[in-house]
């Protein structure tokens, strides 16, 4: 039964992988203006306007100008997509719902049960990143809400995964297998980490920014420290507040613990990405003095 | 980030890391599985006259649980499985006890019992919750409220560093526990 619930999350994957490539390249900033290429023209405009001169001319240019059409800007373009995105996620989620939920209705068999509810999961997650679509759209407050939408999908997923699916906490943690610990905190963690973030996002311009001048691109590899200390944190006052039982909670509590100790590690890799990259960046910086350093010695020697 | 920061930042993860460390409130190691062949070290030296403590997890429904400890030295103690609400009380010296009567049969006293392995196992119906093996050397006298002398931060964790960085040798009891869930009860 639960190779069925896997099946669908690869599906889910495939998909939204298929969207995050198929999606159109992000224009290139940088590429717009060749500023070293655009050197100065003077023209013959000494002692006369040029815009008198041509006044007449350009009167009856403006004059046969056809009616061009109109162009949209980019935040409109961006506007429009996004309320296509979210229009698609919600129908593509209500209908997972209405199905899932007939499916439950109509028939009793353990299958069909299990087809159902796997439905509604899909149909549920799909509707809530539709939703954050729409109240995104302003971009105000926009860290903030990733933040408390981030925590919204965490939990819907992991009560969804817990009470409709039944897919985590069936075991104890002592007796889990390796395999399964790593699958059961791939599905708390990464799984809505992945729902939140492959599909598609309205941020692809700024990826070019972080590109490396000599083509390799290794920031995929780096983890944002911020957001380790943040999943960090989260989970520790999770496994406060259940261990302490200020909420009862006892099957957060058994995927807390490990959640913790892993965004503990998650950190310290962050930090060792962090410093890698101060070290290389320092050498660079060093080789690129050095070379500045014997090119003025080469122009003060030839002079 | 510059590297003072960076340094800093390390050996403040580092502290926090260790399950038993400097931060290691309500994280604890995880009990072995028996069928796995497999057990926990409970070092002598770092809990003498205090308690060892390893995480069963989340368990509901009708399962055989019982626990084998090895104690070669003959060692007074008490074993138990407690839930959490339970185990809060047992740390902070409040009264506590069993969240359920067959938890009970697996509460053990080992006062002059001899060297030899011993194995206790009971089926069981819990209710949802998370449950511990709690071994007691010393720290708990009674069931009752008493005042209980809980370790220090830093003595957690220089205890922590000297037994699993420093790797000093020292006697150690062997534990491990016997989890399975029955099908048809």
């Amino acid at each position: 039964m639960e190779l069925y619930f896997w099946i669908l999350i690869g599906a889910i994957l495939l998909v939204s992988l298929t969207i995050l490539l198929a999606r159109p390249p992000p224009k290139d900033n940088t590429t717009k203006y060749d500023y070293e290429n655009l050197d100065g023209l003077i023209g013959d405009t000494i002692g006369g306007n040029p815009i008198d001169t041509n006044s007449e001319e350009s009167n009856t240019k403006d004059e046969n100008k056809e009616p061009e059409e109109e162009e949209l800007s980019p935040e409109v373009i961006e506007k429009i997509e996004r309320r296509r995105w979210t229009l698609g996620f919600v129908m593509f989620g209500c209908t997972f719902i209405i199905m899932g939920a007939i499916l439950l209705f109509l028939s009793k068999i353990e299958f069909t049960t299990f087809l159902g509810s796997c439905m509604m999961y899909v149909g549920i997650i799909a509707l809530f990143k539709g939703a954050s679509f729409e109240l995104q759209k302003d971009k105000k407050y926009t860290g903030f809400f990733s933040a408390v939408f981030f925590l919204l999908i965490f939990f819907i997923n992991f009560i969804l995964l817990t009470e409709l699916l039944g897919v985590l906490g069936t075991y104890a943690w002592a007796v889990t297998t390796a395999n399964r610990k790593a699958g059961d905190l791939i599905l708390i963690y990464l799984l809505p980490y992945f729902i939140w973030k492959i599909v598609p996002t309205f941020g692809a311009a700024d990826n070019v920014k972080n590109k490396s001048p000599n083509g390799l691109d290794f920031t995929w590899l780096l983890v944002n420290f911020q957001s380790a200390s943040f999943i960090a944190i989260s989970n520790y006052i999770l496994l406060i507040a259940t261990s302490q039982e200020y909420v009862f909670w006892p099957i957060m509590n058994q995927y807390a613990g490990p959640g913790f100790q892993m965004s503990l590690y998650l950190i310290l890799y962050s930090m060792m990405g962090h410093f890698v990259g101060l070290i290389y960046g320092g050498k660079a910086k060093n080789i690129r003095d050095e070379n500045t350093h014997e090119t003025e010695e080469e122009i003060d020697e030839s002079s | 980030m510059n590297l003072p920061k960076f340094i800093i930042l390390l050996a403040v993860v580092l502290l926090i890391i260790p399950i038993e460390g400097f931060f290691g409130d309500f994280r604890y190691e995880t009990c072995k599985d028996y069928d796995t062949s497999d057990v926990n070290h409970v070092e002598m030296e770092m809990y003498e006259e205090y308690y060892f403590v390893c995480k069963i997890g989340y368990i509901e429904g009708k399962v055989s649980l019982g626990w084998i400890v090895f104690n070669t030295y003959g060692v007074n103690m008490t074993i138990s499985i407690l839930n959490t609400g339970n185990l809060n009380n047992f740390i902070s010296g409040n009264a506590y006890g069993f969240s359920n009567a067959d938890l009970a049969k697996l509460h053990l006293n080992w006062e002059g019992l001899n060297t030899q392995p011993l194995t206790v196992n009971a089926d069981v119906d819990l209710i949802g919750d998370n449950y511990y093996l709690v071994i007691n050397l010393g720290y708990r006298n009674t069931f009752g409220n008493e005042d209980v002398d809980q370790k220090s931060r830093l003595a957690a964790h220089s205890d922590w560093f000297s037994s699993k960085i420093l790797g000093a040798d020292s006697e150690d009891i062997a534990c491990s526990i016997n989890l399975d869930y029955i099908e048809d009860w």
